[in-house]
Parts: structure tokens; sequence; C-alpha cells
């Protein structure tokens, strides 16, 4: 499995700074705010500063009471003070989740497709839910806390310089042992948190594809090696963690005893300013109590640290989502002109040692129905995909009308050409969001008589009478159900309101009965009427009704011409009819 | 290097947990380290309390030029803060542990009952949710379970300070004692409408997951034909929803914030005053009066940790009743009283409904169409039949079966069963070794070509859903699955459906001849699975 790609530290440092840049007003309340309610919360040392000299050269009560009326009020002030921060910081918060969180789905919307394949919904789907959680979570808690941490220990500094530079000097006995001990562990830390990261998302894929493959897991007494392998997932993820923490054990006892050091050696200090009359015992106070109450801040910013760190992980792979759309080639911006399919030497390797096709020639005149038959895994479905400009070849080309399909914008070739495959999804909403999908060319939203009339052309008017609310019934999980036939049909339904003129159906009907295929195969009929239809088929009756049939084996055509004439020549595709009448 | 298992004592769950007595569980399964946390928690919150005392009388030291004293509260603060050091890294242990206790158990119990629920589960809830109960909810019982340790901690830490105040001046004692719980009471009433409004919050932001994950999981479709655009828009609204409800959530937690200054600081204030009066009037010393100021500035701590608490408490129960809700889903068939024990050997199938009676050990091919799948749900107890109607398994009514035994002896394969991800070996190895090896399975359905395309053969690890491989060739490993099971009765459900007609003319015959004894029952409409029958169910008539 290919991961999609991850962003760098420095992509997520530049996507930061441009985040704060872009909303430097929202950033700029929310800073100041912080800063004024830090600053008012300074106070509070200083008044009592005041209060023990004064104290100490003997006062009136009325003086304390003046006093401690002036820390009400500062108490009020700061309360307030760091409500409108608290406030600014959800209001930013906010904004940038709201952001990220778009940013990343519209992105995954302009993914490649072949891109996404080779990832799996599930690396995908985990960033979509755990990472973006992680990112939540921090912006939420981490974020702000760390935020006013900083603030308040920058400002408790410069508050302890102007009071007393001496004292302050007492700081520094932290630093030999906070420094080293920091740079040992921020440099550890991230390969160990990005490698628990990605084995929460195997959980999750896990998790995920237990709970898709319900049936199949009871139906093949799976349940227990399920199980398991959630339980193998779970281990690892938790092995994950206890790394983690055997580091921060390792990091956290130098850091707690780092900052009770200067209250001790500021004791001694002060006793020397104080007999040199340097410093009088109320600047002592302030200054010991400045300390202590810095000690709080720096705790909480610590133990949001490794949530902002691991947010900061989780933004490397949000981020890196990009990097994948970015591997996509340029699109041209040129209409095709003319109708007609030209495939032209197409070699294509999903790998570079795994060729699958080997150089494929064909000719699809407008209009013409093609069938491409032959054995599992001759290269039929990859040559489709090729057909429908979802993956590019190797060497070689596909031209509709004398342009490249696969370099078509994405608008452009949905109304040129369409691969319908087996596979759907039905998305939870409505039927009408379901199937409302493709851009409607006269613009606007589609009419519910344009919608009911895809739905009979696709076979599926029936259904469509016995739902309790129509066209607003709501389908998907845990909703009205709708059975894989029914799937199909409102697949096909999307392809009437699509009207491309080419159509590539990829065994389309394979995974129903052949009752309801041949139902189908009856809608797809009239569907298919004017357009041309290239169809990977198995069910050989498919391939006599169209105008040429294409035998595909080992990655080359191996015969090419009408049904009859197939027959008589006598071939493989003759052996073919033969074997299944 | 640390062991890559992890030991986790079993849950003890009542058969219908609430959402309390799940927690409980979660506690009691690991009493040992909750207890533990608790008791190094109160050695590490101490220190925090007797840091201000030390200071105080240190700060009084400096006044008194005593300078033997001053060197001693010195080192006292530093051994203070060395103890504190210690006991918070091994507190941090035991809470990491309790973190991943409360986590991963409930996860694996978790993942434990929903895939043992199995088929019904999707009726019940969405992938989304189960995938937002193991990123998001297993977190919050994970936090509810580790905050233990720092609840009891600075619980004592409380008490501690509010004796030597009591000790030191028993009015300043009573307005601690009095004035801190009144301050937590306090913000007391600002937690509810919080809460409510993070529940809200809560339920939006699991909206705009189940959305984003709905999106990334029909993202072939959505690129294939267009939709994007609305799809997008859909998040957007959604996305601009939750944002909405967090700013609500940011009000409430701002007057938070802001009481939980006011409120405690009130009382430090208020004890400061007091306090100052008193040294006016000569009663206590200066240092005195910064030790009262400074331990009621650290009263705010137990407080603050008592909102945590509290806070984490209640995302806990929210997230428990989740998960217990999830705990609750019922099987979709109930298991009988009295189960009655299967025959040996192969077993014949009767369903009456259809007048489908499949002989035992032979190849039985039911061609009915659309009607196939309702009798093909019957057979293998999917689905029951409608009253005065009955499946019979080897002569014994289907619902009287123990389900566990029927599912191991009767085994359904559909085509739309998924692959999942994994090397190929293990996922094609069956739960229960039989008779069949993988090799004979691969090819009997002819999928030995496709295994050794695969650069690492059957060791080739394939990913979701099996997506590197072509429709045909992973309907084709399907049913190589299934064959390996060797069950006594197989039922294959539309098995090549998606192959070419050589392929299948092999593959019909090669499957005749390795069920050969053993009953099969094969829902198609093919001729050449009619070829290979010992007998023939059309909806018209019956053919042998």
């Amino acid at each position: 499995m290919k991961r999609l790609p991850t962003a760098s530290r420095r992509d997520v440092r530049r996507w930061a700074l441009k985040t704060a840049a872009i909303h430097k007003r929202e950033f700029g309340l929310l800073l100041g705010s912080l800063a004024v309610a830090t600053l008012i919360g300074l106070a509070g040392p200083q008044l009592l500063g005041a209060l023990v000299d004064d104290v100490a050269a003997g006062t009136t009560t009325g003086r304390v009471d003046v006093l401690a009326a002036a820390f009400v009020v500062i108490l009020v002030l700061q309360a307030l003070a760091r409500k409108i921060a608290r406030m600014r910081g959800a209001v930013f918060g906010e904004l940038v989740l709201a952001e990220t969180r778009e940013e990343f789905v519209g992105t995954a919307l302009q993914l490649p497709l072949g891109t996404v394949e080779a990832a799996g919904t599930g690396d995908l789907l985990s960033r979509a839910t755990t990472d973006l959680g992680r990112i939540d979570h921090a912006a939420r808690f981490a974020a702000p806390e760390i935020l006013v941490a900083a603030v308040t220990v920058v400002f408790t500094v410069v508050a302890m310089v102007v009071t007393s530079p001496l004292l302050a000097l007492g700081l520094l006995v932290a630093l030999p042992l906070l420094v080293p001990v920091n740079v040992w562990y921020q440099r550890r830390i991230p390969a160990v948190m990005q490698w628990m990261l990605d084995r929460w998302a195997d959980l999750t894929t896990s998790v995920h594809e237990t709970a898709e493959g319900a049936r199949t897991v009871e139906a093949l007494g799976l349940a227990e090696r399920r199980i398991g392998a959630a339980y193998d997932a779970l281990d690892q993820s938790i092995l994950g963690e206890r790394r983690m923490r055997r580091l921060q054990l390792r990091w956290l006892p130098s850091l707690e005893i780092s900052y009770v050091l200067p209250l001790a050696v500021m004791l001694p200090l002060g006793l020397l300013a104080y007999t040199k009359g340097w410093a009088g015992l109320g600047e002592i106070t302030t200054m010991l109590l400045y300390v202590q109450a810095m000690a709080a801040p720096l705790n909480e910013a610590l133990f949001w640290l490794e949530d902002l760190q691991v947010a900061a992980a989780a933004a490397r792979r949000i981020l890196g989502v990009h990097a994948a759309t970015a591997e996509d080639s340029p699109k041209v911006t040129d209409v095709p002109r003319g109708r007609d399919i030209d495939v032209h030497g197409v070699r294509f390797a999903y790998t570079a040692d795994r060729e699958v096709l080997h150089g494929i020639d064909l000719r699809v005149p407008r209009g013409e129905r093609l069938a491409i038959v032959g054995p599992s895994g001759a290269g039929k479905s990859t040559l489709g995909r090729l057909l429908a400009g979802i993956a590019a070849p190797s060497a070689g080309s596909v031209r509709i009308g004398g342009q490249d399909v696969s370099a078509l914008a994405d608008d452009v070739l949905r109304g040129e050409v369409l691969l319908l495959t087996q596979e759907h999804h039905v998305f939870s909403g409505t039927l009408r969001q379901n199937l409302a999908l493709p851009a409607r060319r006269e613009g606007g939203d589609w009419t519910d008589g344009e919608l009911l009339a895809a739905l009979d052309s696709a076979g599926a008017s029936d259904w469509v009478a016995s739902l309790p609310s129509g066209l607003d019934t709501k389908l998907g999980s845990g909703e009205h159900p709708v059975p894989a036939a029914i799937a199909q049909q409102l697949a096909l339904a999307r392809v009437v309101l699509a009207d491309p003129h080419t159509l590539v159906l990829d065994e389309a009907t394979s995974l129903l009965d052949t009752g309801s295929a041949r139902d189908l195969e009856r809608s797809l009929n009239s569907v298919l009427a004017g357009r041309t239809v290239i169809a990977i088929a198995h069910r050989l009756h498919t391939a006599a009704a169209a105008d040429r049939v294409a035998v595909v084996e080992g990655g080359r055509i191996t015969e090419l011409g009408p049904h009859d004439e197939l027959l008589s020549a006598g071939g493989s595709y003759a052996r073919l009819v033969a074997a299944a009448s | 290097m640390l062991s890559a298992t992890y030991p986790f004592p079993p849950l003890r769950l009542p058969a219908r947990p609430t959402a309390r007595r799940f927690l409980l569980a979660v506690f009691r399964a690991r009493l040992g380290t909750v207890l533990g946390a608790a008791a190094i928690g109160v050695v590490w919150a101490l220190p925090g309390a007797l840091v201000p005392l030390v200071i105080g009388q240190g700060i009084g030291a400096v006044g008194a030029h005593d300078g033997g004293a001053v060197w001693r509260w010195a080192l006292a603060a530093a051994a203070l803060g060395v103890i504190q050091a210690l006991s918070g890294t091994w507190m941090h242990f035991l809470n990491y542990g309790l973190w991943l206790h409360g986590a991963g158990s409930t996860q694996r119990v978790v993942s434990a009952h929903t895939t043992r629920v199995g088929a019904a589960l999707r009726e019940h809830t969405t992938t989304g949710n189960l995938v937002a109960v193991s990123t998001t909810d297993i977190n919050h019982i994970g936090n509810t379970v580790e905050m233990t340790g720092r609840a009891f901690g600075s619980l004592l830490a409380f008490v501690v300070v509010a004796v030597w105040l009591i000790s030191t001046s028993p009015l300043l004692g009573v307005v601690a004692l009095v004035g801190v719980p009144l301050a937590v009471l306090g913000i007391g009433p600002l937690l509810a409408p919080l809460q409510k409004r993070k529940a809200k919050q809560r339920e939006k932001r699991g909206d705009v997951n189940a959305l984003g994950a709905d999106i990334v999981s029909g993202l072939r479709i959505l690129r294939g034909i267009g939709g994007e655009r609305r799809f997008f828009a859909r998040f957007r609204e959604t996305s601009q929803r939750v944002r909405r409800s967090g700013i609500e959530v940011g009000q409430a937690e701002a007057w938070l914030a802001a009481a939980e200054i006011a409120l405690p600081g009130l009382v430090t204030v208020v004890i400061t005053w007091l306090g100052a009066r008193l040294a006016v009037a000569g009663e206590i010393g200066v240092g005195q009066l910064v030790s009262f100021y400074g331990v009621s500035a650290f009263l705010i701590w137990p407080v603050t940790a008592a909102t945590e608490a509290v806070g984490s408490i209640t995302s806990g129960l929210v997230a428990s009743r989740k998960v217990v809700a999830l705990l609750a889903i019922p099987p979709k068939l109930a298991d009988p009283e009295t189960p009655v024990p299967l025959p040996g050997g192969p077993l014949e199938l009767v369903d009456t409904a259809s007048g489908v009676r499949v002989a035992p050990g032979r190849l039985t091919v039911v061609d009915f169409g659309a009607d196939g799948e309702a009798v093909a749900d019957r057979l293998a107890r999917f689905a029951d039949p409608a009253e005065g109607e009955e499946v019979l398994v080897g002569g014994v009514r289907a619902d009287h079966v123990a389900l566990a035994e029927l599912r191991r002896r009767v085994v359904y394969a559909h085509n739309q069963d998924i692959w999942f991800s994994g090397v190929l070996r293990e996922q094609l190895a069956p739960a229960r070794p039989g008779g069949v090896s993988i090799t004979e399975a691969l090819s009997a359905a002819d999928a030995d070509d496709i295994v050794d395309a695969l650069p690492d053969g059957v060791d080739e690890v394939i990913g979701e859903r099996g997506r590197e491989v072509s429709g045909g060739q992973r309907q084709r490993l399907n049913l190589a699955r299934a064959l390996a099971t060797d069950a006594d009765v197989l039922v294959l459900d539309e098995p090549t459906s998606a192959v070419d007609a050589h392929t299948e003319a092999r593959i019909t015959e090669r499957v005749a001849a390795l069920r050969r004894g053993k009953t099969t029952v094969v829902f198609s409409q093919s001729p050449l699975w009619t070829h290979v029958a010992d007998e023939v169910f059309t909806a018209k008539a019956m053919t042998v």
C-alpha cells in the first residue's frame, strides 16, 4: 500500500505563519487581549510587596484596607481580560479549524483517482478523522494554554528584570538543566510520535474494514480473526504510546527540578541584597512570588506541549494531501474536436516491473458499440480506465477528438466519457443528493422532472414510487436500504444526467444476478442509444450485440472484428463462445 | 526494549451495563494502579502546598538577617522541588498507564462485541460512528481514568493547607475552609451550560466527521462522475455549523476561565487582607503574611483540579454512553435456548417455502434469478422463514441450532463479500483448517495465475478491499477463500458472475471435483454450473 505523502515540518511552520498573517485582525486581537490580561495579573505580587514594605515599616489598618480594595479591583479586571482573551482564542481557533477542515476535504475531492486507490481509503479516512481531531483538540486546548503560558512567562521575566536585575540573575541557574534536556527531547519526540500516529491510523483502518465487511466476517467465521487483527493493531498503537512515555519519563524530572532551583538560589541572593541595602524586603517578596507564579504556566505549557506536537505531526499528514494533488499532471484547457477515439501504441505498468498492457492500437469511431472480452486479468479493466481518462498510459496515447483523454480537465472529461463499474457507494443523504452529482450543463439545480426522468430511463421508477418521501428519502447506512441492483440503477441514472457521448462499462452488471442484470441491460439499451459504448463484458450476449468485438489476452488485442466474422475465423473468441453454450 | 503486548486485565461487565457501570468496571480492572496513582498523587501535591510556607519562612529569615536560617529554608525549598519532580514523574508513568488501560480496554471490548454481532451491525450503527468511538471516545474514557492521581493529590494538599491555616490562625483557616468550597460551588453553575454546549458541539463534530468519512469512502464515484462541488458545499455548511457551536462553547469556557480567576482570587484577597491586619496588629510576622498569600494563591490549584475532574468525568460518561450503546447491539437472530446439535457428515438442507431440497453430499444449482438470494439467506440462516415455513439443516430446524455451530458447518459466501487488507495467505486461510489446502482452493477457483503474477505470491500484502486486483480476479480470490473453509455445506451466491466463460468452465469442473462428497449449493443462472450439477432447481420446475 502506497501511503499518501506527508508535509515537511517547514511546510507546517510556513502554513502556521501564513494562517496568522491572513487573519491578522483576529490573531492580533487574541494576542492583545492576552497581553492585557497578563499585565494586570503582574500587579498582584507588586501590591503584596508594597504591603510587606508597609507592614515592615509600620502602617495603619486604613492603608491595608485601601490596598486590599485595590487587590479586588485588579482581580476583577484580570478575570474580565482573561474572559475576553479566551473568547478571542475560541473565535480564532474555530476559524482556523474550519478552514483547515474545509481545505482538507476540498483538496481530497481533487485528488487524482489513481492516488486515492493506491493509498486506500483508510489512510485518507484516518487523516479526515484522527488527524483532524488531533488538530481540533490542540487548537481548542493546547494552543490557547501554551499561548497564555508563553505570554505570562515572557512578561514575568521582563517584570522581574525591571523590578530587580540582581535577583533576576537567579533565573539563570535553571538554564544549564533546562536547555540541554529540552534539546535532547525535542529531537527525539517527532519520529516516535509519527510512528505512533501511523499505528493509530492502522487501527482505524482495521475498525473501518471490519465494520464494512460485517456480513463477510459472520459468513466466513472470521470474527475471531478480525478481533485478533484489531487487538494487534491496538497493541502496536499502545507500543507507540509507551515509547513516547519512556521518552517523557527521562525528560520530565530534570524539567521540574529546573524551575524550583531559582527559588532556592534567590533566597540567599535576597539576603545578600537586603544586607547590602540594594533591595527592600517588599522587592524580594515580589521577586519570589514572580518566580513561583512562573512555575504554574510553565507546568501548564509542559502539560500541553505534547498535544501541540501531536497536532504538528497530524498537520504534516493533513497538509501532505495538498502535495498529492500537486503530483497530478497539469490539465490542458483544450476541448476535443470530434468524438472518435484513437488508442495508439499504449503500454501501461502499475509498477516498473509489472507491465499489464503491451502495446494496444485501437480506433473506435463515433457511435460504435465495441465489446472487449478476454480472460480475467488480461488487462481489460486497465484498458477501460485508460479509455475513460482515469489513468494515463506509460507509453503511447489515448485520444478523443485529437486530445489526450487523461489530460482533459475533469469537467470537460465527464461530458465526453464516463466509466461505469460494478462498484457503488450510497452516500448518506437524500436520494436527490445521491443522484444530482453531475454538473448541469445549463447551470443551476436539476429539476425534479429531470431527476425522475433519469431514474425512469435507468428502470428505477417502480422503486422510487415505493419510497416514503420520494426524492427526499434519506438513504445510506442506518436509513432506507438500497439493494445492490438499485444502487447500480442509481449509478446509471447519474450517467443519464451527465450525458457523455462515450461510455465505458466495466462489468457494470456483473455483481447482479442474471435476472436483474438483464433488466438493467434493458434500461442500459435506452440509455446507450446514440452514444459510443465500450463494454468490458464476460456475458457473451453483450458481445454478440456489439458492432465489433476486441479480444484482449495477455495485455494485447489478439482478435478484432464483428461477432460473426470472429466466429467463422475459429479463433479464441469462437472457442469462448463454444465454451459458454 | 518494550515488549510488544500490553496486559489488559479483562473488564467485568454486567449483562446490560449502564455508562456508569462501564466506567466503574474500567476502574476496577486496574484498581491497584488507580490506588497507586492516588497515593503518589498525594506525595506529588504536598510539596506544592508546603513551598509557600517555606518561602514565607525564608523571607522572614531574610528580614531577621538570619543567614543560617535562610540557607536552611533555601535547601528545604530545593528538597521539596526534587521530591515533587520525582514523584511527579512516577505519577506521570502511572497516569499514562491508566490512560492506556482506559482507552485500550474500551477499544478491545468494542472491537470484540461489534465484530461478533456480525451482519446485523450496520443496521444499528454507521461505520463513521464506530470510527468516531475508536478515535475520540476511547480517548475521553482514558482521560477520565487518568485524572485520578491528580484529583486525589490536590484534595489532600487542600486539607493540609487548611489544617496549617487553622493551627496558625483559626479565623484565616475558617475563611479558607469555607471560602474555597464556596468558590468551587460558585463555578458549578457555569459547568452545566458548558457541558450542554459541549455535547451539542460534539454531536455537530460527529456529523462533520461522518460526512468527511462518507465523502472519502465514495471518493471514487465523486471523482468519476462529479458532484465534488455539491458535496463540498454540504461539508462546508456542516463545518460552519461546527464552528458556530464551537464559539458558543468558547463563550461558556471564557466565563469559566474568568470565574476560575475571580472566585478563588477573592478568597486569597480576603485571607491576605485579614493577614495584613493581623501583621499590623503585630500578631504575626512579615514572613507569615507572605506564607498566607502564597498558600491561599496555591488554593486556586485544587479548585482547578476539581473542575477539571468534573469535566473529565462528564466527558467520560458521555463517551461511555456511546460505548454502552454499541455493546447493547444484539445479534440479528436469536440463539435457541436449548440448542440441538447437528448430525455429523454432509448435511441435507430443506427450505419449505421455496421447495428447495438440497441432497447431502451433492452439488445443487439453484436458478431462481432475483429470488435466489432470499432462499440462500434462509438456507444459511441469515434470515428466518415466514411463520408456518421452516428450514431444516440435517433434519434439524435451523433456528434450533446454535448459531456458532451453524456458521461453522454451513458457510454462505456472497458475491458482495469484501476482501480484507493483509497478507494474501492469511486472508485465504480458513478460521478452522479443514481438508483443503490453500493451493488446492486457489487452483479450484482458477486463481493460481493471479497469485503467480504477484511479486510476493501468496505472501503479497493486498490492500483495503483488494482493489489492486480486478473485479473478476477478486471474485476468484473470494471463491478460493470460501473453498478453503472446506465446510460441510457451502452456499455460493453467483460465484462466477464476473469471470469469462473459459475460466468459468474450468472453475465449475474443478469446484465440482473438489467438493465431491460434501454438500454444495450454487445460486447461479450460468449453464456452465448446470452442466456440472447433480441437481438443478429452476423457478419453474425441478430437474435432476
